[in-house]
């Protein structure tokens, strides 16, 4: 099991402790609802050391992320980042990760269960086309910090005495504070405005503090990992291990847009044409549930007629549309919108509607 | 962490409050913290004959599901359906508003068998 290198603050600050990705992080510092609504309309801080953080360099960098990612990292300008798949040959995706061409090198942000494949992938690939690359896993050294929510863009300006919000989203720039430098993104995985701060672990604790009392004072709150999860729910963002697998693809994720079929050869196109031309035998649906039940994570799903038919990925309570939702993979044909099914939970059954994704959408920012 | 010393408990974690020869129960503030946010209640129907031990109902968090175990034999007198409408008095007040059920136990002598405060403190501090 591994601990976030500020664990030991969390818990002197009260955070209820549970176990992620193998990661020993807080769930809650005090309700998942006050945090939830304190990103919703203030702004929420977070520790997320636990994701991978790598970096990859030499001179065949750039050739071997074109063969690995399903998107273009071409024509972005410097500072710019992007959020893309890696797949297999089966076009199963590997990861879904960030990443930020840097200083001659790529950031590649990286889920935290799947830092270790991503690491792999990367060698191996590199390895078998006799590119010439270094791929450094630089997560133990590296703490990382994420805002989220409408005063997010205020707070960190205030905080680093420099005007961040002018950083457009999915870039990243660097700060200081207190004599270190950092490097600041601005992202988001809860469709609110959103920015995160890497820097060195040594740094860390100080920084915290330091970010913990100007949150108090500027009526945010320090949040755990639950309302990261509903937050990214809501959002309808994949979350590695129960949306994503090596098993699924991008096309079942309905997520199409992240694929740049006109960038040429890349690791996974040939099963994802193939799979384009049949059509894809299942595809991630939302429902809305009624009853108070929360379907959860391998409940099975099945149409009226009783036919076992999908199951769920993740299912929460969402605060702000108060109701019970969740998300599943279903089979074909049973993906309408609108259309009716059964989900078992615990000694019962309760009736889904299938309702379009995402179940939040883009705050204006 | 409220545990009062006027309550018996259990090893599932239900306290339990003598009313004359009746009984009134929930889940502790211990439970209730391990839970988070709780958004509903399943409870045993008024009426109904259960014993010390049986599943008889649940608390959905948005954490996790629990499972609610009869903290006696006896027969359920009523539940708190104000929990329909504010689950949240779990959390708020696991002790008052936040009770779950009104029983009737079978014998008055079995709440001896229940677990005294101190006995109750000692079983949350070896579990952590």
């Amino acid at each position: 099991m591994k601990s976030l290198p500020l664990a030991h603050l969390h818990q002197s600050r009260g955070a209820r402790m549970g176990v992620f990705a193998d990661w020993q992080v807080p769930i809650f510092f005090s309700r998942i609802r006050d945090e939830y609504f304190a990103c919703r309309e203030t702004f929420g801080l977070f520790d997320v050391s636990h994701l991978g953080k790598l970096f990859l360099r030499g001179q065949d960098s750039r050739a071997l992320l074109k063969l690995t990612a399903c998107r273009a990292l071409d024509g972005i300008s410097p500072g710019r980042g992007r959020y893309m798949f890696f797949l297999n040959h089966r076009g199963g995706i590997v990861d879904g990760v960030m990443v930020f061409p840097k200083n001659e090198g790529f950031w590649i942000l990286t889920n935290a269960g799947a830092k270790e494949r991503v690491f792999q992938w990367l060698h191996t690939q590199a390895g078998q086309k006799k590119m010439v690359v270094d791929v450094e896993d630089r997560t133990d050294r590296l703490f990382l910090f994420s805002l989220q929510g409408p005063a997010s863009s205020r707070a960190i300006s205030e905080f680093f005495c420099r005007p961040l919000s002018d950083l457009l989203r999915f870039s990243m720039s660097e700060a200081a504070h207190g004599g270190s430098e950092f490097l600041i993104s601005r992202m988001s995985y809860s469709r609110e405005d959103g920015f995160e701060i890497m820097g060195d672990r040594d740094c860390a604790g100080s920084l915290w503090e330091n970010w913990l009392d100007f949150t108090h004072r500027n009526d945010g709150t320090v949040c755990g990992f639950g309302v990261r999860d509903l937050l990214r729910f809501e959002a309808a963002y994949p979350l590695y291990g129960q949306e994503m697998e090596e098993t699924v693809n991008p096309l079942e994720l309905g997520r199409e847009n992240l694929i740049d079929w006109g960038k040429g050869e890349f690791i996974g196109r040939q099963a994802l044409l193939m799979e384009q031309k049949q059509g894809s035998k299942k595809k991630l649906v939302g429902f809305e549930i009624d009853g108070k039940r929360i379907p959860r994570y391998g409940f099975p799903i099945q149409n009226r007629q009783g036919t076992p038919c999908g199951h769920i990925t993740s299912g929460n309570y969402s605060f702000s549309l108060r109701k019970n939702l969740a998300m599943g993979f279903l089979s074909r044909p049973n993906w309408d919108i609108g259309q009716e099914l059964l989900i078992s939970v615990p000694r019962t059954k309760v009736l889904a509607r299938i309702v379009p994704l995402p179940f939040t959408k883009d705050r204006v920012w | 962490m409220e545990t009062p010393d006027d309550l018996y408990y259990t090893k599932e974690h239900c306290w339990v409050k003598e009313e004359g020869d009746q009984v009134r129960w929930g889940i502790t503030d211990f439970a209730q913290s391990e839970l988070g946010d709780v958004i509903f209640v399943e409870f045993p129907a008024v009426g109904e004959k259960v014993n010390r031990g049986e599943r008889i109902g649940d608390v959905e968090s948005i954490k996790t599901v629990s499972n609610l175990y009869a903290p006696l034999t006896g027969t359920v007198i009523a539940v708190n359906t104000a929990l329909n409408k504010s689950p949240e008095f779990i959390n708020q007040s696991p002790y008052g508003d936040g009770w779950i059920c009104l029983m009737q136990p079978d014998s008055s002598e079995d709440i001896g068998g229940l677990l005294d405060v101190a006995q109750y403190i000692e079983l949350i501090q070896a579990g952590q």
